[in-house]
């Protein structure tokens, strides 16, 4: 087989190199591939069955937009957290807004008006829970000349007085840049609502109710969980629109590039979107839901899956090509013995890294994402060997003249070549670019911060940036505290280490403001006895007492944020000037370290909870749990890369393109400033299980022909270069099939999406140089050795 | 002539209608809510009442020594709390003037400030004391005010118990109660309604109040026994009243503001 054009030193005996292992054999499917031929309506029905079993859960489907679905509901931060919410019922509000201009006070009747109005009617919305707190809710506490004590509403609904309001409200200290702004020109209310995940229609309804209320010039901006959520909601329901139509036309332009001939993509089409419909399908059957990062879930299916029937399809056409005397069945029978086996490993590897995961991640809708997209890994798998041959054999022939891509093929050859010829340079330059990227992936944190999960402009960011700007933030940090019994924290000694840790924990530069009931108590012994302001009663029943009184002249349910009905729990909230994961991390250190020398002191439990500390809480799991999941699944890849390929060398070889593309995709990371947050934390682990497939397909090809007796430069040709096409058009068609998701309303997917397709890019060219390359460094060596 | 016509029409019409109404033993509304109006009311009464206040299966108690009397012209309810311990010693004391035109006064004595309080007007509609009934419940005492509500009679309930409704007169009333309507039981045998489902001025839900049991004193009916259940926060009070028995001989010092910090040690 050896060529007389090419030099001495291109002679290379590949028969013992790394992607060999003795006693390989060429397997060949002629029995399987007889029978999908032969029996075409047994076929169908294999191939369709599970597609119409996995396509039920469809009835089942759920969506769960919020972000909280990423919290392990054992953390103990969501557990104190969803302790807060039942007894305080204050967590993940609505927040809504009116603004006046920055400088105009909102201290004016119309303003006051709409506010006191919009209070009471949001309070009867479906889905808004009681305890609606604004001004318009609040209660000033004061006390006559002769020291009775006095409530009188902040807002008089019936004779509304701005100035009046101003007065009772600047009476109250623990109302100022809480409900009010720092400058009062903007009043905030705060609208708890019965299901912060599932607000849509609720948030819809407020911000109707709110613009109608709202007097001209003033502006109204929503923003809290619940509202980030329903927007989230949002860009799912937009995302979902724009994704599957988008996926199509590019999918199947790539598929008409690489097919050459627009019936020979109806049958990859077919596989798209019966794997999809599978995997989405997967998520109802398995009690799943429809998370955020579930939208990306049919693109990155239909993507990876339109490779199979690639590498189907141009083998199909390359049999016709090869033997136009031959009839269809027989080219379609040769092709499935060609790539059947590599189908099979390449879509267990790829739902090996999916599954990866799903065994690596604690965060569900990662850990789920994994599960149903090796589902639809495999059912493309299964509908690639068995619907699909049936339509291509009828629809995929091309004369033989348009059967090569020349220029393409060329290219891909003369890298291939260069590869094998200069193994030294393609690995030298390969082991550059790698510690390039190595260098570049060193610069990847682990960050989170929820603005990113909306693009700049968007309302809610608008909203949120009101918030820091002119009240004490939205991103609020609770400390819950138990006194062991009920009314247990009306005591003077409570009240007084309450207001103790409230002061500590003001003290703490980040935090701005701190409140807790103890700031009510401290209003009503400074006003009942006209103390000095700040001084704390010392006789231990007065808050007790005081409590007492206030519910004898105001509205029992007026301390419910703050205390619980049983005077054994009570929140001291703190609002955070910066929600992101790094800035908060050493605050919530410091604020845990307070908090459990004061728990010691006191005797009174305590534990972290509100928004702030469960992100805290899951972003620590994602860390703990990160090079867990992605050396889960590489692992998990290599194992089965080496159980099919049946050899460490080929498996390694054939993982070299996985790495480097993980490394590619970190350095990618890096350079452009993406942090590891839960979405693009899933990347690494797809990536491994995409980017085998090359090194799988191309590995097998090249030894199939080296098996055969023929050389490595002999090997590199002829139907390894049309592996070689077929890989490059499941990269680039897979690249633009994630790059679809980069359309995503969220910023957080598109990143996703682009790193994903970044790996996928990274891998190919990977393999195409790698493979040759170390294919002919381990042939030099083995025939320097035994010349 | 068609005048005359007409007006003889109507008093047949009239006539028949209040005749098949008697027939059928149905009364109407307006006819329902005077007779629980007149029910008498005036006993001085005493006892221990006791608030079990609940939410989400937790609860809190206060339980208080209670003396209640009537003069001619105004209601008076003395509170002697003795539990929980941390408000032991705390009075309360009321006074509800029959006539519109006077303000109701209310008073607190707390033992920790040492001092009487005068505790704000309340409106009708306000929390009492941190329980489900408001104000208006208590000053009403079971009898719905002739001048508050228009009422109508929506027959009898299987029970043989008089159905009677009352919308509020006006937005501004039913703002002032707290209440835009009510549909009550009404026991025919003691004109004391057994059970009142109220809404909220936008016509909502808002509390029922079930009466399990009556005890008598004098003339007077007490409910002894008696759950108010907000609709709206799912919250509940559960009111009773043990050893209820008649307050002869109630010093009328006790109901004197100005002692209101010895009223806890002289309560008969």
């Amino acid at each position: 087989m050896s060529n007389p054009d090419r030099p001495d030193e291109a002679r290379l005996d590949a028969q013992r190199c790394a992607i060999m292992d003795v006693g390989f054999p060429e397997i060949e499917w002629p029995t399987f591939s007889g029978l999908i031929v032969g029996l075409p309506w047994l076929t169908a029905l294999v191939g369709l069955l599970p597609v119409a079993l996995f396509a039920a859960g469809l009835g089942w489907l759920e969506r769960d937009p919020s972000v909280d679905a990423f919290v392990s509901h054992d953390h103990p931060a969501w557990l104190a957290r969803e302790m807060a919410r039942e007894t305080f019922g204050l967590e993940d509000p609505a927040i809504v807004v009116f603004a006046q201009e920055p400088g105009t006070s909102a201290f004016n009747a119309p303003t006051l008006a709409a506010v006191d109005r919009f209070t009471d009617e949001v309070a009867t919305l479906d889905g808004v829970e009681p305890g609606v707190i604004s001004i318009g809710s609040e209660k000033a506490i004061l006390a006559t000349a002769s020291g009775d004590l006095e409530a009188p509403e902040i807002i008089d609904p019936y004779a509304i007085d701005p100035q009046a309001s101003l007065t009772l409200y600047r009476q109250m200290p623990a109302l100022a840049e809480t409900l009010v702004s720092e400058n009062e020109d903007a009043l905030m209310v705060i609208v708890p609502v019965s299901d912060p995940n599932r607000a849509e229609e609720v948030t819809a309804a407020m911000r109707d109710l709110a613009l109608e209320a709202a007097p001209p010039g003033v502006s109204v901006h929503m923003s809290g969980v619940a509202t980030m959520n329903a927007r989230l909601a949002e860009h799912i329901a937009g995302d979902t629109k724009i994704f599957l139509p988008a996926a199509f036309v590019v999918i199947g332009l790539f598929l008409l590039l690489a097919l050459r001939r627009g019936q020979a993509i109806i049958g990859p089409i077919v596989v798209v979107i019966g794997s999809a419909l599978s995997a989405v399908g997967a998520i109802g059957l398995i009690g799943s839901k429809y998370y955020l990062i579930t939208t990306a879930l049919p693109v990155v299916v239909m993507a990876i899956a339109v490779a199979d029937s690639i590498h189907l399809t141009l083998a199909y056409q390359r049999a016709r090509a090869q033997d136009p005397t031959g009839t269809r069945a027989q080219a379609m029978q040769a092709a499935i013995d060609k790539v059947a086996l590599p189908i099979i490993l390449t879509s267990v590897t790829t739902a090996l890294g999916f599954a990866g995961l799903a065994i690596g991640s604690p965060m569900k809708p990662i850990a789920d994402f994994g599960l149903v997209g090796a589902v639809g890994v495999m059912v493309a798998c299964l509908l690639s060997l068995t619907v699909l041959p049936l339509i291509q054999l009828r629809l995929a022939d091309l004369p033989p003249s348009v059967a090569r891509a020349a220029i393409l093929d060329n290219l891909l050859s003369r890298i291939a070549r260069w590869s094998a010829l200069r193994p030294g340079a393609a690995l030298a330059l390969s082991a550059v670019v790698v510690s390039g990227a190595l260098a570049a992936a060193s610069q990847v944190e682990f960050d989170y911060e929820r603005r990113n999960y909306f693009t700049a402009g968007d309302d809610v960011l608008v909203a949120d940036d009101l918030l820091a700007e002119r009240f004490s933030g939205g991103n609020i940090l609770d400390v819950i505290i138990d006194s062991g019994e009920d009314e247990g924290l009306l005591t003077a000694d409570a009240v007084r280490q309450i207001v103790d840790l409230q002061r500590r924990l003001e003290a703490i530069p980040q935090i701005g403001k701190v409140t807790s009931y103890g700031d009510a108590i401290g209003l009503m012994h400074e006003r009942l006895n006209a103390a000095r302001p700040g001084a704390l009663p010392d006789r231990t029943n007065a808050p007790a007492q005081y409590m007492f009184l206030y519910e004898a002249s105001g509205d029992p349910e007026d301390f419910d944020a703050q205390l619980d009905f049983g005077r054994r729990y009570a929140m001291v909230r703190g609002y955070l000037e910066n929600g992101e994961y790094s800035s908060t991390k050493p605050v919530i250190r410091e604020v845990g370290a307070i908090v459990e020398d004061w728990s010691q002191q006191t005797g009174l439990k305590a534990s972290l909870s509100g928004r702030m500390a469960v992100n805290d809480g899951w972003m620590d799991s994602l860390k703990a749990s990160h090079p867990l999941t992605i050396g889960a699944a590489v692992l998990m890849v290599w194992l089965a890369t080496f159980v099919l390929l049946r050899g460490f060398g080929p498996a390694s070889v054939a993982m070299l393109p996985v790495l480097s593309g993980i490394v590619l995709l970190y350095a990618a990371m890096g350079l452009v400033g993406i942090d590891l947050a839960p979405a693009t934390s899933m990347c690494a682990a797809i990536a491994a299980g995409l980017g085998v497939d090359f090194g799988i397909h191309l590995v097998q090809e090249l030894r199939s022909k080296i098996a055969r007796g023929q050389d490595l430069l002999a090997a590199l040709s002829g139907n390894y270069v049309t592996v070689m096409r077929a890989c490059f058009f499941s990269a680039v068609s897979l690249g633009a099939g994630f790059t679809v998701v980069a359309l995503s309303e969220t910023p957080v997917l598109r990143w996703f999406g682009l790193l994903i397709a970044f790996a996928a890019l990274g891998s190919l060219f990977g393999a195409l140089v790698l493979v040759p390359a170390i294919a002919s460094v381990t042939s030099r060596k083995w025939s320097s050795t035994h010349a | 002539m068609h005048r005359i016509a007409l007006i003889a029409l109507s008093a047949v019409a009239t006539a028949s209608l209040s005749l098949g109404a008697a027939a059928q033993g149905t009364m109407t509304g307006d006819a329902i809510a005077r007779n629980i109006a007149e029910r008498p009311n005036a006993d001085p009464r005493k006892g221990t009442i006791t608030f079990v206040m609940q939410d989400k299966g937790r609860s809190r108690t206060r339980a208080a020594r209670m003396l209640r009397t009537e003069t001619g012209a105004t209601h008076r309810l003395l509170l002697a709390f003795d539990t929980p311990a941390s408000i032991r010693g705390t009075s309360f004391l009321s006074y509800d003037h029959k006539a519109a035109s006077k303000v109701d006064e209310t008073w607190l004595y707390l033992p920790a400030t040492s001092r009487t309080r005068r505790v704000p007007a309340s409106d009708r509609a306000d929390s009492f004391m941190g329980t489900e009934l408001s104000y208006g419940d208590v000053k009403d005492s079971f009898i719905f005010g002739l001048a508050d509500w228009t009422f109508s009679a929506g027959g009898r309930a299987d029970n043989g118990r008089y159905i009677l409704k009352g919308a509020a007169k006006s937005a501004r009333i039913a703002r002032e109660i707290g209440y835009g309507g009510f549909t009550a039981e009404v026991d025919p045998a003691t004109w004391f309604p057994r059970s009142i489902t109220f809404t909220d001025p936008a016509g909502k839900r808002l509390k029922t109040i079930s009466v399990r049991k009556l005890e008598k004193v004098g003339a007077s009916l007490t409910a002894t026994d008696f759950t108010v259940t907000n609709h709206v926060t799912g919250r509940a009070t559960v009111v009773t009243v043990s050893g209820l028995a008649k307050a002869t001989g109630a010093d009328d010092a006790l109901f004197d503001p100005a002692r209101l910090d010895r009223a806890s040690g002289r309560m008969p």
